[in-house]
């Protein structure tokens, strides 16, 4: 009872603060974009040179550093690490690339559905269908190994990570790029931002929230606790959108989108099954980073990895639409993740054990 | 003041099996993901009335399934849960 009041109250902090987020400067639909932002982290740091996308995101830097404040406060944060963790590396670059081929993580996904925006409609079963592709593989034992217990140093990686970028953030030198026009260019005040970051941090950090899990325990388990908070998000800033009259439903000329729906639809399967085979979102993933896990530090620089990959070869989505190039990615990405689903399952390894000891 | 009790796999895959190994035994349980009170890691757990734990672990047992712990859970309302771990001698 009391987890479900508890995500229930974390996702509704999430759907308001994006709303707040968005009204104090944040591009529209984009209160909160982990994909989007750790793009842009990518661009400010030089890793590419998409001039419009390029921001220190707080947002980022607050996730991790309230998960990591709050593991430290409840004894819950702890060093581990070294489960697949290239991989994980992939598994973070491919769900970058899904999402920079629709323009949003699932969480913005959601932000768009609650801004009116039709598309996100078309992308949202096309992630379930990629969470359902993924289930399969977990029912067939898919593991990427067990993490083990490391030096706290490992632990310390990410939150330092995140103290650095602050700290340039702040004192802004020159080898930083920051936006002069363009979504990069567009930000709420910074102790909004930050604050918003910390806050979401320590709340997802309290109750696991996540957007990948909130689909998977559905079809699973037919568990809906984390369900709670996906649609808490949703339905807290839809309201918040209709109160603030950014609420503006249609499928064309929405911000920072396109209307290639198959590829709406594929790029967030691609995103679906990567967040399962990772373990979590790209939310969670900056959560799980905060308490220590350096896998899912892995998976973070992963993405950032695959920001840089997406822009530098003009493969990411534009409001334009996605490039052929854009699209052979979304087929290659799914092909390299079934790979991946297939390669770590039990079954399908025991299967040919047992072929193999047959034929001897 | 409720009490229930939940059994931790080390994996999702562990999980599964035991939903499906448990699926025609005589008794009531559900799979349902950790309780935070209990880790702050997301996996799956096997919830089951206190009297049936031991039982339960028996036969995942037998069937080489790997666990990793047990539990029981006090809920009341919006009070912190209380878990303790419990020895079954695993």
């Amino acid at each position: 009872m009391r987890d479900r009041v508890f995500i229930i109250i974390a996702g509704a902090v999430v759907g308001l603060l994006a709303v707040i987020l968005v009204l104090q400067g944040n591009p529209a639909n984009m209160g909160f974009c982990i994909a989007c932002f750790i793009r842009d982290i990518s661009g400010a740091l030089g890793l590419h040179r998409a001039g419009v996308v390029q921001y220190l995101r707080p947002e980022i830097i607050g996730l991790v550093l309230g998960s990591f404040v709050t593991a430290l406060y409840v004894r819950e944060f702890k060093a581990t690490g070294g489960s697949s963790p290239v991989l994980r590396f992939f598994l973070g670059m491919l769900m970058m690339a899904g999402a920079l081929i629709f323009l949003g993580c699932p969480l913005r996904m959601v932000l768009r559905l609650a801004g009116g925006d039709w598309n996100a409609m078309v992308a949202l079963p096309g992630y379930v269908l990629g969470v359902w592709f993924g289930t399969l593989f977990l029912r067939r034992g898919y593991t990427l190994g067990r993490s083990q217990e490391q030096a706290p140093v490992n632990g310390y990686a990410g939150p330092f990570m995140a103290i650095v970028l602050l700290i340039l953030l702040v004192t802004a030198p020159a080898f930083i790029f920051f936006s002069e026009e363009g979504p990069g260019s567009m930000s709420a005040p910074l102790f909004l931002t930050l604050g918003a970051g910390l806050l979401v941090g320590i709340l997802a950090q309290r109750t696991r929230l996540c957007t990948m899990g909130a689909i998977r325990d559905l079809i699973l388990f037919k568990d809906y606790h984390l369900f709670l908070g996906f649609v808490a998000i949703f339905v807290v800033a839809m309201i918040g959108n209709l109160f603030t009259g950014q609420f503006a439903p249609g499928f064309a000329e929405q911000p920072v989108a396109h209307i290639d729906h198959l590829w709406n639809f594929s790029g967030m399967t691609v995103v679906g099954l990567a967040a399962v085979l990772a373990g979590g979102c790209p939310m969670r993933q900056l959560i799980l980073t905060g308490e220590g896990q350096s896998d899912a530090l892995i998976t973070v620089l992963g993405m950032a990895g695959g920001a840089a990959f997406m822009h530098n070869f003009g493969l990411a989505g534009s409001p334009a639409g996605v490039s052929p190039a854009g699209q052979w990615i979304v087929i290659i990405s799914l092909v390299v993740l079934f790979i991946i689903g297939a390669a770590n399952t039990r079954l399908l390894a025991a299967g040919k054990n047992k072929e193999k000891a047959k034929a001897s | 003041m409720v009490s229930s009790c939940y059994i931790t796999f080390p994996t999702t895959f562990f999980a599964i099996r035991a939903e499906s190994v448990l699926k025609n035994q005589p008794y009531s349980f559900k799979m349902v993901p950790v309780p935070r009170s209990i880790s702050s890691s997301c996996g799956t757990a096997l919830r089951c009335s206190c009297e049936d734990i031991s039982a339960l672990k028996n036969i995942l047992l037998q069937n080489d399934l790997e666990l990793e712990g047990f539990y029981r859970l006090e809920e009341s309302g919006l009070k912190t849960p209380v878990a303790t771990t419990l020895d079954l001698d695993h």
